[in-house]
């Protein structure tokens, strides 16, 4: 069946649901009046944009344009990470942001080059959408896994140079923080696997099941892309927390936080 | 050290450092004894020292040359540092003391009599290495501390106030256990203390660290 298309009239009608909303707070003093104003014309304006862009990338189909907003995605996503973390002495956002690039590239590669098996690999349709699903939910994992590795090296800063002083490498002081902070990253990846179907159905199996996708068909595309989010959170978090602690300590193996 | 500044945030803490201590493997070690008001950088004195914090100017050197950077870990085995709070890690007893073993290049002898001898030496004889650590005393842990940090048989100790909080048999125990360091294993010994101390067996080298300089008394 031919998904049915909104058109510009089917948009602005949707504004009734900024109408309920914008009553209630009048009504109740929310005073959320402005926000919600100002929160609906952002999205109109961002989702609009990028929809025109997208539409200019998957019509001139050149692999750097398509690369470029693969590029331009995890910038902001590292952008966030840092936002999140927050931390006046630790640059975080290049080495996250280099990570990122790495990690994702590799898995986006390997789902649509190995197992989606696209030709080109690159193909907008299936790398942009894919991308993005990996930067924007490996970025909270990543964000997970710095924030509890800087957090514990300051609260256990006595341990860590209780193992310094007795001959440890500041890796091998910090291994154990690691690893916790690395699971801290992964878990909530896990444990999307064991809800998904059952708490809710995942954003992207609905999209394509609006779109006219059978269900069947939907819902092998949500597990390639389960999988692929466990993968891209282990090896985000692993790689941004390896090379974030490398900038807690000097050469000499000094913790410098 | 020579000529060694430490400053933390621009404001200066340690001026102009010059301090030589010698360890000899056939002979007495240097025992100094740096006394001074709390707050008055003794305890960074003995972190430069362990290079847990990097100088903001002058030089470190160990056996007239200054270690490579990569070369720290090492370093700091050799020139052990003895907090003056034990880090005292949720384990046994066994565990705690087998701490520092995991980053030794060359692993030293694990054996119930051997780890027995450790804790005897630092009169320990009636803990059993089964026991959860975290109970015990504050003086207990103190001496496990130092019965961890002399399995890594460093050639220089750095006793940062280590008897403050002490029982009185504790702090006897650990301090003759650096004085026997010292004059039976030529360890050298600097203990930072702010308490009266007078080794029996040893003349100290004694120096106070005042006003961010240190000074002969």
């Amino acid at each position: 069946m031919e998904p049915l298309t909104i058109g510009p009239v089917q948009l602005a009608l949707c504004l009734v649901f900024i109408l309920i909303a914008g009553s209630a707070s009048l009504a109740l003093g929310l005073r959320l009046e402005r926000d919600l104003l100002w929160g609906s014309l952002r999205a109109f304006a961002q989702l609009l944009l990028v929809g025109m862009v997208l539409d200019t990338v998957f019509q001139l189909d050149r692999a750097i344009l398509v690369l470029t907003v693969f590029v331009f995605m995890v910038f902001w996503a590292a952008h966030a990470v840092r936002g999140r973390v927050a931390d006046a002495q630790i640059g975080v956002f290049l080495p996250t942001f280099v990570s990122m690039v790495t990690s994702y590239l590799v898995v986006t590669i390997v789902v649509t080059a190995a197992i989606i098996q696209v030709d080109p690999w690159w193909s907008p349709q299936y790398f942009i959408p894919i991308g993005g699903m990996i930067a924007g939910n490996s970025m909270n994992a990543i964000s997970l896994s710095l924030e509890r590795m800087l957090r514990d090296f300051r609260q256990q800063r006595a341990q860590i140079e209780l193992a310094l002083v007795l001959g440890a490498t500041g890796a091998e002081a910090t291994a154990p923080i690691l690893r916790s902070s690395i699971r801290a990253g992964m878990i909530p990846s896990i444990n999307a696997l064991m809800t998904v179907g059952l708490v809710s159905l995942p954003g992207m199996m609905t999209g394509q099941i609006l779109s006219g996708t059978a269900p069947g068909e939907a819902v092998r595309y949500q597990i390639v892309v389960m999988l692929m989010l466990v993968a891209s959170t282990t090896i985000g978090a692993t790689l941004v927390t390896y090379v974030v602690r490398r900038r807690c300590f000097t050469r000499a193996h000094q913790l410098s936080i | 050290m020579r000529d060694v500044d430490l400053a933390f945030d621009g404001k200066s803490l340690l001026q102009q450092i010059g301090l030589s201590v010698h360890s000899r493997s056939d002979d007495v070690g240097d025992f100094v004894v740096i006394e001074g008001p709390s707050g008055g950088g003794k305890s960074s004195l003995l972190r430069l020292l362990n290079r847990l914090v990097e100088p903001t100017a002058g030089q470190m050197l160990v056996d007239g040359v200054i270690p490579a950077a990569a070369q720290t870990p090492r370093l700091r085995r050799q020139v052990a540092l003895l907090q003056q709070t034990p880090v005292i890690l949720p384990d046994t007893v066994r565990g705690n003391l087998l701490l520092g073993d995991a980053f030794a290049p060359q692993p030293a002898a694990t054996d119930e009599a051997q780890l027995r001898r450790d804790l005897d030496k630092v009169g320990l004889q009636h803990i059993s290495l089964d026991d959860a650590a975290e109970p015990l005393s504050v003086g207990q842990r103190q001496r496990l501390a130092l019965a961890r940090l002399l399995r890594v048989q460093p050639r220089f100790l750095l006793a940062d106030e280590p008897t403050s909080a002490l029982d009185d048999e504790s702090r006897r125990v650990v301090l003759a256990r650096l004085e026997s360091l010292c004059v039976d294993g030529g360890t050298g010994i600097v203990l930072v203390t702010h308490q009266q101390f007078t080794p029996a067996r040893v003349t100290p080298h004694r120096l106070r660290l005042q006003d961010g300089r240190l000074k002969e008394v």
